[in-house]
């Protein structure tokens, strides 16, 4: 398992457009992608689940990859939300 | 006859369609057995799926990259295992039919984005009911009004149109829109102009008082619908549409052609535009650039702000649809009259005396920031120019540069691509701006004349104001003083003077501009050619001469007259 923190940086947020993207980037992965936020888990795979968790800029959320491919589920998940999601 | 607001230019004469989408709902009806309900479901879901497809598709090929971005988002949503698919058939498991299952789980999600404080994300909650709409009318096997094919041509009247309505269309054959509601920045008025499709809006009761099937008259630039045309009227429309058409033909010999005055002058016709879907069309029609770009259709689309990935998609595509040819945009340009909800903008009591237009951008540097970023970024798609919208003193002028310093800064820094050559100018409409404009034009690389509040301005008349819009004129000696002023300013410093108001486009002024040295006139897409054919017929040297008589007239009326004379001694 890996998890790593991660600032939301780009001022809208994980909104539809960028977590549209999210959801099908960790979809090609077969390990399991989950955002820890606030004490609770949400599933990186479900577009409805991120967009529902109202990330917005500024929130620290915890990446958390599983499974065989984690590592470059992380990397390149990672690399995303750092870039600030494309934005 | 029928009133409300012209949104797109034009002459149409066709079958109205009433088109009224009704708001599906499940119902109480019990459910057959659970395969019967997973196999509906499923099978709705892939229907959705590939009719999104095809509206990507559809959106890709006919509006914008915004609009592909809806249905994308849609298609995913329907691929959701999680929050859609599994706790959907499992209700149905539980005994639900499928249209209650997918009636429920929807409005749990559409429930839980309403109450989010973000703006942005609760926005989204429209495009669940979209969804559900399209789930639940195949579900409940609803007929709704199919406007993909249709087989003669129409004019669709509906109390507002959504981006999929209007996406799903059969544009071919529907000759004019009617709403009830919207504006002329709504989606449907923007997707009017950039197709060419008449369009009225705002005409309220349209629905009741136009039949299905009965042929009625639209003019999109009066406003106006006639929802029973007598035979005259509808002859007098026949004939109308053809000499336009007949003018069309006659002025594409302009198109691709430079804009010179008949002793050889040259200078610029451009293109001013509210969105990217009208800047193709716009250079098609002749325009060698879009000399305004205005900004505010963004805002005014959503409760909510649009992000920087929005605007630099909006940026990018008409940065690329001009297809080397500069683009001009020019900086939120809002409060006053432009009012836009989502900026959350106090009442003023005199709004055009107020915090609006750059004022409000540097009031709100996260907003403004936002705005030259996208901007920037953009600028790596084509020669872009950014225009700074209301600018009263070098100290503004002065910071609006320093915010676009940063944002350049800023990009350079995260190793973002940006345009390089992004010329920064600024729009001569604040009285101010023009007494001094030797002052400014040492720090900008270009001036827009904005004639329209210029002349208020000026004038101290509010031209929506009936009781003194007769006093409102651009012929007025002190606002051509002025223009003359800054287009002096302008080549004594070595940059161009360029205007983008509503006089440019007239007529009966463009000589006077010409002889006062306008390096570039923008205008209306749909009066360019007239415009290149007219300039051609001009010489220079008798505007010059016409121009200098004109700067020593005392009243407007006068003025005018000497302007005009010139029309009828050229050709």
């Amino acid at each position: 398992m890996e998890r790593n923190a991660f600032t939301i940086i780009n001022p809208t947020g994980l909104h539809a457009r960028p977590a549209n993207v999210f959801a099908k980037l960790a979809k090609k992965y077969s390990c399991s992608v989950m955002l820890e936020l606030d004490g609770k888990q949400v599933n990186g795979k479900s577009i409805v689940s991120v967009i529902s968790a109202g990330i917005v800029q500024g929130t620290q959320v915890e990446l958390i990859t599983e499974g065989e491919d984690e590592h470059s589920a992380m990397e390149e998940l990672g690399a995303f939300l750092l870039s600030g999601c494309g934005e | 006859m029928l009133y409300g607001v012209g949104a797109s230019p034009g002459l149409a004469m066709a079958a109205a369609l009433r088109y009224k989408p009704e708001k599906l709902t499940a119902g109480q009806a019990a459910a057959g057995s659970v395969q019967a309900e997973q196999e509906a479901f499923e099978a709705a879901v892939q229907a959705v799926k590939a009719e999104s497809r095809l509206l990507c598709e559809k959106a890709r090929r006919e509006a914008g990259p915004a609009e592909m971005g809806i249905f994308e988002a849609h298609i995913e949503i329907l691929e959701d295992e999680e929050s859609i698919l599994s706790p959907i058939l499992e209700a149905i498991e539980g005994g639900k039919s499928a249209a209650q299952a997918v009636q429920e789980q929807f409005d749990q999600v559409i429930s839980i984005l309403s109450s989010l404080d973000d703006e942005l994300i609760s926005a989204r909650s429209s495009d669940f009911e979209d969804i559900k709409q399209q789930l639940l009318c195949r579900l409940l096997r609803v007929q709704t009004a199919d406007l993909s094919h249709l087989t003669q041509d129409v004019i669709v009247v509906a109390h507002e149109l959504t981006p999929t309505d209007t996406m799903k269309m059969d544009l071919s054959h529907i000759k004019g829109f009617v709403t009830e509601v919207g504006g002329t920045t709504s989606h449907t008025a923007i997707l009017a102009r950039a197709l060419g499709i008449p369009t009225v809006v705002s005409c309220a009761g349209a629905l009741e008082q136009v039949a299905d099937g009965v042929l009625v008259l639209l003019d999109g630039g009066q406003g106006t619908v006639n929802p029973a045309p007598t035979q005259a009227e509808q002859q007098q429309l026949r004939e109308r549409q053809e000499q336009l058409h007949a003018q069309r033909q006659a002025l594409l010999v302009f198109r691709d052609q430079p804009t010179i005055s008949a002793d050889g002058h040259s200078v610029q016709l451009l293109a001013n535009i509210a969105s990217p879907q009208e800047c193709g069309p716009a250079m098609e029609n002749g325009g060698e650039g879009v000399g305004l770009f205005r900004s505010e259709f963004l805002y005014m689309e959503n409760s909510a702000l649009p992000d920087e990935e929005a605007q630099y998609r909006a940026y990018a595509s008409a940065l690329r649809a001009a297809r080397g040819k500069p683009v001009t945009i020019r900086t939120l340009d809002a409060g006053g009259d432009k009012a836009v909800p989502s900026l959350g903008i106090p009442k003023e009591e005199n709004p055009f005396l107020g915090c609006r237009a750059v004022r409000l951008c540097l009031d709100r540097p996260e907003l403004f920031q936002t705005q030259l970023r996208a901007l920037y970024r953009a600028g790596t798609e084509g020669p872009l120019q950014i225009m700074f919208p209301m600018i009263s003193s070098l100290d503004e002028l002065r910071q609006a540069k320093a915010a676009a310093a940063q944002a350049r800064e800023e990009l350079d820094r995260q190793g973002i691509p940006r345009g390089e050559q992004v010329k920064l100018g600024m729009m001569v409409e604040v009285p101010a701006a023009a007494v001094l404009a030797d002052v400014f034009a040492r720090e900008v690389d270009f001036f827009s004349i904005g004639t329209n509040d210029l002349v208020q301005y000026t004038l101290a008349v509010d031209r929506g104001n009936d009781t003194v819009a007769r006093l409102y004129t651009h012929y007025h000696p002190a606002v051509v003083q002025l223009i003359h002023r800054t287009i002096e300013a302008a080549h004594r410093n070595g940059i161009p003077c360029c205007m983008c108001g509503e006089a440019a486009g007239d007529s009966q002024f463009i000589p006077l501009l010409l002889g006062l040295g306008l390096d570039s006139f923008s205008m209306s897409p749909s009066r360019l050619l007239e415009v290149r054919k007219r300039i051609a017929g001009l010489s220079f040297q008798r505007c010059r001469q016409m121009a200098a008589q004109a700067l020593e007239a005392e009243t407007a009326e006068e003025l005018e007259k000497i302007a005009a004379a010139i029309n009828e001694t050229e050709v």
